[in-house]
């Protein structure tokens, strides 16, 4: 319908131009109204200024020497020439020869619009429009070429200049009169702001105009644009005038809108099939998209996808025969993203199996390549780098934590084919405030927690079998715990020192209090921790007290004998927990079993308690108790031994030892027993002195009495 | 002349209600006196003391033996203990203290007991060897 139309239009245009052409190319006769830019030849003898030509301009007049303007157009000839010779006769009296005749006939028209020299232009009278194009130095880029105009008063008259250039149709283009006006119109395309014309840009983008005509094709197309309408265009040649579809246009599902009626063309399909009745119709002002394709999703019973770090991932087909590395390498095969030492096959019933493809390809062929079924789905995981700030990469299915004294504590990734000693390396190892001894681990699993312990330093230093380490697994702790930053500051961190880990060492030592050590520590390095035992110490009977058995356990300790016979035998094995009491000398003599004293009473310097000891005698007692005393009887030394429980008392005779030197007559004493040193008003010799002193006494008494 | 008399009874029985003293014993210093160590061979000792300082001697004996062997090396502090255990037996043998010399020579024979498992280690085909 709107063909038909079209084609109407442009008969009633052509047939109307052509009539007005008709006229205006027949020979100029004498009876021809005259009309602008005709050329006037006025013979007047004996006057120069009439010898040229005049032509009748844009207003219809002509100018004359001496009299002016002068409207001619409009009129024939003849009254023309009367009109002239009325006019010059104000100004010249012989006029009986003046004749005036029509020498040429010529377009006068105007050019506007986007040509090189707007104007007005001078043509022949059998100019076209081409003609009064190139007079006004041919058509500016961005010209409108479909749409030129040609206005003649009010009458505007639009022409496909385009077409006419394609076909070399000359009734395409209206007959020129005089006083027209071809206006050449500016593309759309150009905008409203004056820039440098790119015409490959301005070509690409299209060539429809605003009219309404125009064919819009826009989305996976190479060049969208507003294409202009041309009759027995396809859906496929305006794709093509818009530079073919993208490499993302999904050309199965093109949509074509003509005014209201969608439609959906298969460009592919038609392609394939060729069938011209799947084209749909296209009319001025169709719309056509193509859209972006879509990727389908891809299932099928024989379906197996590769998703994750390679390098096409997606859902293959799966052949017969297809290898779990058939299928990576369709995918391209892992990147350089991903973990290859963590690939995970899940299969169609959800069952997860692992596969360490690095480990294979190194040859360690710990586990079997899985063989891959339709269905399933081969997931290769992003690399967990170190610098990766995201620690939540690292499922609690594959990282084991460290904590505690090591460098660097944290949360690695874990394998089980590494040990211990690759997680403290690879946590930067202990530090120097690390307490090797006791690493715990802390293992998980079925929704419980337990811890077992772990002496590190001890296989350190003396070695052992490597299925002695504690076996680690993903979800495990490891904790590294702290030794006391100063011994005799550990009363600051008792709270941070497990009981069962101190050692208690009390009494006279320099500083007494908790130490946390471990097995491998000897007794003298616990006690030297503590500063060593004080001046006062009584080092011969120092107690350690095992704790932690079901019975008391205590150890006393010489430690006085092992300074003087060096056997290492005598130290007791101290461990966590126990205790340690260094007593002083000069602690409460009721705290000193009257088992290992000797007691001196009587008559001596210093009467006391004395420590003895086997290899010492009567004569080192009485030394040390400041000797017998003035009034010592000294010849009646008491020595009172504990015998299975009884007492039994010797005497010694010291005066008489001092003369004889006689070894054999020094008494028997051990620990326990008692001296005593009686005064030497306890001898015989005094005792009968003072009875001869009390009778002679009573005596003279008597005497007197008697004597009274 | 009577009262003369008189007065002396009463002096010499005013001595009468001093103390009785203990007898001496000696002993005290019996490992460096030569007659303990010869009292070990009279045949007119007391045969008890005679039992025991034979005893003792054996057992001085053994540990002299195991000092040449080296046990003062290997077992220094045990040694000491033992060399005093000896002396306090000798000086509880010549002070009469036969009680305190018997217990003292079982404790005595247990220590020589453990030097001697110390410088001898026995296998687990050995039993446990005693004095």
């Amino acid at each position: 319908m709107c063909t038909a139309m079209h084609w109407f239009k442009k008969l009633i245009i052509g047939i109307a131009f052509a009539c007005a052409a008709s006229i205006a190319q027949a020979a100029p006769t004498e009876n021809q109204p005259l009309q602008v830019g005709d050329v006037l030849k006025i013979f007047l003898p004996g006057e120069e200024a009439f010898d040229q030509a005049f032509q009748i301009r844009a207003d219809g007049s002509v100018i004359l020497p001496e009299v002016g303007e002068i409207d001619l157009a409009g009129m024939p000839l003849s009254e023309a020439e009367q009109t002239i010779r009325d006019r010059l006769s104000v100004a010249y009296r012989d006029l009986g020869r003046l004749e005036v005749s029509l020498s040429d006939r010529r377009l006068l028209i105007q050019v506007l619009g986007l040509v090189n020299e707007p104007g007005e232009v001078d043509l022949a009278a059998t100019a076209n429009i081409q003609t009064a194009i190139q007079v006004a130095g041919g058509l500016k880029q961005g010209a409108q070429l479909d749409r030129l105009q040609l206005r003649r008063g009010s009458l505007v008259v639009t022409f496909n200049y385009k077409e006419y250039l394609d076909t070399g149709d000359i009734a395409i283009l209206p007959s020129l009169k005089p006083k027209d006006i071809v206006f050449v119109p500016a593309s759309p395309l150009i905008g409203n702001v004056q820039v440098n014309f790119d015409a490959q840009t301005l070509t690409a983008a299209g060539d429809g105009t605003e009219d309404g005509t125009a064919v819009k094709v826009f989305g996976e197309v190479i060049s969208p644009g507003s294409f202009a309408y041309k009759t027995g265009q396809s859906v496929v040649d305006l794709i093509m005038r818009a530079g073919g579809v993208t490499r993302y246009a999904g050309v199965e599902k093109i949509r074509v809108m003509n005014g209201d009626e969608p439609a959906l063309f298969d460009l592919k399909q038609y392609l394939d099939t060729g069938d011209k009745d799947s084209l749909p119709e296209i009319r001025p002002g169709s719309t056509i998209y193509v859209p972006i394709r879509v990727e389908e999703v891809k299932s099928g019973g024989r379906t197996v996808y590769v998703m994750g770090e390679v390098a096409k991932p997606g859902a293959f087909e799966m052949t017969e025969g297809a290898s779990f590395f058939d299928i990576l390498a369709n995918s391209g095969g892992p990147n350089r993203y991903a973990e290859t030492r963590q690939l995970r096959v899940i299969r169609a019933n959800g069952e997860v199996v692992p596969f360490d493809l690095g480990g294979y390809t190194e040859g360690r062929g710990t586990n079997q390549v899985p063989v891959i079924q339709p269905g399933d789905a081969i997931f290769v995981p992003e690399k967990a780098d170190q610098l990766e700030k995201s620690w939540l990469k690292i499922s609690p299915e594959r990282a084991i934590q460290i904590i505690g004294q090591v460098v660097r504590p944290g949360r690695y990734e874990w394998s089980d084919e590494m040990s211990m000693l690759d997680l403290l390396a690879h946590a930067g190892g202990p530090t120097r405030q690390a307490d090797m001894s006791k690493l715990q681990i802390l293992k998980t699993g079925e929704g419980k927690a337990s811890t077992i312990d772990f002496d590190l330093q001890k296989f350190i230093d003396h070695g052992g079998a490597l299925s002695d380490l504690p076996v680690l697994k993903a979800g495990y702790t490891v904790m590294i715990p702290e030794l006391p930053r100063d011994p005799s500051d550990n009363k600051a961190q008792w709270v941070r020192q497990a009981s069962d880990r101190s050692i208690y060492v009390m009494g006279a030592v320099g500083s007494p209090g908790r130490y946390a050590f471990n097995d491998n520590l000897h007794f003298l390095d616990i006690i030297a921790a503590a500063d060593g035992p004080r001046t006062d110490a009584d080092l011969q009977n120092i107690r350690v007290t095992h704790r932690g058995h079901s019975d008391s356990r205590v150890t006393p300790l010489n430690l006085s004998l092992y300074f003087e016979t060096g056997d290492e035998t005598l130290l007791p094995r101290v461990l966590p927990g126990d205790v340690i009491y260094v007593p002083s000398r000069n602690r409460d003599w009721t705290e000193v079993p009257s088992g290992q004293m000797v007691r001196v009473i009587g008559s001596v310097g210093s009467p006391g308690r004395y420590k003895f000891d086997d290899s010492m005698t009567i004569l080192d007692l009485l030394a040390e108790a400041g000797g017998p005393s003035a009034d010592a009887w000294a010849e009646k030394i008491v020595v009172v031994n504990l015998v299975e429980g009884e007492p039994k008392a010797q005497a010694f005779d010291l005066v008489n030892f001092a003369r004889q030197g006689d070894f054999g007559s020094l008494p028997v004493i051990r620990a326990g027993d008692t001296v005593y040193v009686p005064s030497i008003e306890q001898s015989d010799w005094k005792i009968f002195m003072n009875g001869v002193r009390d009778v002679v006494s009573i005596t003279s008494v008597f005497a007197l009495l008697g004597g009274l | 002349m009577r009262g003369i008399i008189t007065i002396l009874t009463l002096a010499v029985l005013s001595a009468c209600s001093s103390p009785v003293w203990p007898p001496e014993r000696g002993g005290g210093m019996a490992e460096r006196t030569p007659a303990a160590r010869h009292a070990v061979f009279s045949k007119v000792t007391d045969s008890r003391r005679d039992r025991l300082f034979d005893r003792l001697m054996v057992l001085e004996t053994a540990l002299e033996a195991m000092i040449a062997d080296g046990a003062d090396r290997k077992a220094r502090a045990e040694v000491n203990l033992a060399q005093k255990k000896t002396v306090r037996i000798r000086r509880e043998i010549a002070g009469h203290l036969f009680g305190e010399a018997e217990k003292d020579l079982i404790a005595l024979k247990e220590r020589l007991n453990r030097i001697r498992n110390r410088i001898y280690p026995f296998n687990d085909r050995d039993e446990p060897r005693d004095l």
